[in-house]
């Protein structure tokens, strides 16, 4: 390789390098994450996401540079001997690329289970909502630890209206087909099954109107299954639970 | 020079086989059938395809009103299905069927006719499923999943010519699976031993033994749903947890059917990498045993599609640590084909350049894996375009870049021509360009709230990726054409193939392009799993002696 050649293939990854690192931050801000998380869950799994994109986009940076490299450096060329060193494979460094993801996977689940519990497990004194999907519209009554909105429904059938900084737990039932509750803000989604009672939960932190949509297949009507939710602060709830009849 | 043809004893033109077309309809001769799969489920890649674009169209900006959403359910699922069922499967066969003998060294396939049949009942269940489309009221329009219970509500018999055109075509998996099995356990040419046996081969029978054991579960689920709709039973009845039943019978066949396709996918690059570098492959055990992990793990890890159907946490990490643990064996692979060509004296022609495009695409589509495996954030991006984006980048590089890639590398043995060369490596970097401009902006989609399958939508945000995603599926749909175009040109105006225009490793390229009926006059020593390169070094020593 002359030396004309050589500063061509480091100017050339210099350059690829220095251009993912500043086009990076640019792309991560808001195409390349979740929705702007405004509550609990919400948080935890924008937290998982970006440990998963910052560990993938090294490993893909690395492997696909190694690749590349490999590629370029080792493409069939006059004057590089034609019949390369027959390598068969390398011990060594095979069980060295298996154990490495192991331990990089180790750590990525460790993590995930450090920031479980915001997503999985729902305060006992959670105010309860049952949620009924039907196709095409979802509809909600106030159950346990909901004050006076108890056995309510809200006053706008379709948009779910609770308040800031409180753990709220959905019980989700369907009249008739699999559907799925999901407001993105919000974080994680539940599916509906005809049958059973599934549960997820939330506690937002920020007041605001969040809207999402049915995420399960349900029929012709899917793309319509609109959902709403309403954050309101603690006192604009006591008068909104107040007034429900 | 070791890269210089070994003659084939053979190499004298055989006289021309018989032509017509009732030599081909009842033929029996394995490259024929493989030929008629080949061109069979090319069809079928361009019909779906055609669906996607019509979804593209639909999607390109919020509310489009191009086609209805009735229709757009029907094309979405028939898109879904034509691909996994009527092309991805059934194209690893294609390539089987006329690579497995020749490349273990044998005649034929065990059971020609049983070969035969296997092609034509694929062709009877496609054209059975697409009938919905004429008869029936309409195809099938409850997705690829047809979970119940809208599966068991939907009106019309589309879904039923759907279950019984998918039976139709299981049973042609299933006897080509036993058909793969037999010739490549019991026909190998002496000296092939497993040990010796080319990658493609080792991931057909692994596919094959998949087949046997992940489509009955299929079969099952969709007759209980055949009976559900017609018979008044009530397998999938609510009070009993049939909606969930059916969700995991048909993931249990699901997920082991996503290896089904890529194993032969990552056996075509196994064949390719080697010997466009120059090399034997980095760690052919390892590879092996890397193929028969990702086969079994394969069985393991179905609930990941179910995170969000209430599934308790225990379960959901079991599912999470298995589909992780699936990384590694794929990530042994990546690693092993990047070794062969590291240190290589590479030549881009293009099979090379599309199994190169294949590992980095395949790399992305294997790290979106991994965070979906991580079920609080699956909960966050399941059943959303993040999905969407994920499935094309494993089962959409497989077809794309691992199967054009094997056409490229074996065309000139399967029709003693040669692909144009330059229209070749154009067609692989449109294709390499309209596949991440269709399927990278979907993981934007997902990240920022779209649902899959939904027939339009009203946010505007989301028109930008969705846009891009359309220009690119137009793209790819060029660069499909491209292939098509060569392929079909190069049939009557491509220069002659030589018996071996790469200076290939394996037993198929050691008969003439292409091989006569009977395959082989003469068979090489087989002492490695690269007999042609053996030989080829045992020549250029006897010539220095």
């Amino acid at each position: 390789m002359t030396v004309a050649s050589r500063l061509r293939t480091l100017v050339a990854a210099v350059t690829a390098v220095v251009a993912a690192l500043a086009l990076a931050p640019a792309a991560l801000a808001d195409t390349a994450t979740p929705e702007r998380p405004v509550a609990s869950g919400a948080h935890a799994i924008d937290n998982i996401y970006r440990a998963i994109i910052g560990t993938t986009m090294v490993i893909f940076i690395l492997v696909g540079g190694w690749l590349i490299y490999s590629a370029i450096r080792f493409r069939a060329r006059p004057g590089r001997p034609i019949d390369p060193p027959q390598v068969h494979g390398s011990s060594r460094l095979e069980w060295g690329w298996t154990i490495v993801p192991v331990l990089i996977l180790i750590g990525l689940a460790g993590y995930t289970f450090h920031k479980l519990p915001d997503v999985k497990d729902a305060p006992s004194d959670a105010m309860v909502v049952n949620v009924l999907a039907q196709q095409f519209q979802f509809s909600y009554r106030y159950g346990a630890n909901s004050g006076a909105a108890l056995g309510k429904t809200p006053s706008t059938a379709t948009t779910l209206v609770v308040p800031e900084d409180t753990a709220v737990k959905l019980e989700v039932r369907s009249k008739d087909v699999d559907h799925d509750w999901w407001v993105p803000a919000l974080g994680p989604k539940v599916d509906a099954i005809p049958g059973q009672t599934t549960t997820t939960w939330f506690r937002a932190n920020e007041t605001g109107t969040y809207h999402g949509q049915c995420a399960e297949f349900c029929g012709v009507g899917h793309s319509t299954m609109a959902i709403t939710v309403k954050v309101v602060s603690a006192s604009d709830w006591e008068s909104y639970a107040g007034g429900l009849k | 020079m070791v890269t210089e043809a070994v003659a084939p004893p053979g190499a004298a033109r055989h006289a021309p086989a018989r032509t017509g077309f009732w030599s081909w309809v009842a033929t029996v001769d394995h490259k024929r059938i493989g030929a008629l799969y080949l061109i069979t489920t090319l069809f079928f890649f361009v019909a779906g395809g055609l669906m996607a674009l019509a979804m593209r169209i639909q999607l390109e900006s919020a509310n489009n009103q191009v086609i209805s959403a009735d229709t757009y359910d029907r094309v979405f699922t028939m898109h879904g299905t034509t691909m996994v069922f009527l092309f991805v499967v059934p194209v690893m066969a294609a390539f089987g069927n006329y690579m497995v003998p020749l490349m273990i060294g044998a005649r034929d396939m065990a059971f020609p006719r049983l070969n035969a049949a296997s092609l034509w009942l694929l062709i009877l269940g496609g054209l059975v499923m697409y009938s919905g489309f004429v008869w029936g009221g309409g195809a099938a329009d409850a997705g690829w999943t047809a979970y119940p219970p809208l599966s068991v509500q939907s009106p019309g018999h589309g879904i039923d010519l759907w279950i019984v055109g998918l039976h139709i075509i299981t049973i042609s998996s299933v006897i080509g699976a036993v058909n793969f099995i037999c010739t490549i356990h019991n026909m190998r040419a002496p000296g092939m031993r497993l040990t010796r046996m080319p990658l493609f081969v080792w991931t057909i029978d692994v596919y094959a033994f998949m087949i046997l054991l992940a489509l009955p579960l299929l079969s099952g689920a969709l007759t209980m749903l055949l009976l559900d709709r017609n018979y008044g039973t009530s397998f999938y009845a609510a009070s009993h947890y049939g909606p969930l039943l059916y969700q995991h019978l048909f993931w249990a066949f699901g997920h082991p059917e996503v290896y089904v396709v890529a194993l032969p996918g990552f056996g075509m690059i196994s064949e390719i990498v080697p010997v466009f570098s120059r090399k034997p492959l980095f760690g052919y055990r390892a590879l092996v045993y890397a193929t028969v992990a990702i086969a079994f793990l394969g069985f393991l890890v179905w609930g990941h599609h179910m995170f969000a159907v209430g599934m308790s946490t225990p379960l959901q990490v079991w599912f999470m640590v298995a589909s992780m643990a699936i990384a590694v064996p794929t990530g042994v692979k990546i690693f092993n084909w990047i070794g062969t060509m590291w240190m290589g004296q590479i030549r881009f022609e293009p099979p090379m350049l599309f199994a190169t495009g294949f590992i980095l695409v395949f790399l992305i589509g294997g790290l979106s894996g991994i965070a979906l495996a991580i079920f609080p954030f699956d909960l966050y991006v399941t059943d959303s375009y993040f999905v969407v984006a994920h499935f094309h980048y494993v089962m959409g590089s497989i077809p794309v870049f691992a199967v054009l890639g094997g056409l490229h590398y074996w065309y000139p043995k399967m029709t003693g021509r040669m692909l144009d060369r330059g229209l070749a490596i154009r067609s692989f970097w449109v294709l390499f360009v309209g596949f991440n401009l269709t399927f990278f902006p979907m993981h934007a989609m997902g990240l920022s709230g779209m649902p899959r399958r939904i027939a339009t939508y009203t946010n505007t945000d989301w028109n930008i990726y969705n846009q891009i995603a359309t220009v690119g599926a137009f793209t790819l749909a060029i660069g499909v054409l491209m292939v098509l175009i060569n392929c079909l040109r190069s049939l009557r105006f491509g220069r002659i193939a030589p018996a071996d225009p790469w200076g290939g490793y394996t037993l198929e390229w050691y008969t003439t392009s292409p091989p006569p009926p009977h395959n082989f006059d003469s068979l090489p020593p087989i002492r490695s799993e690269r007999p042609l390169d053996d030989l080829r070094r045992e020549a250029a020593a006897a010539a220095r002696a």
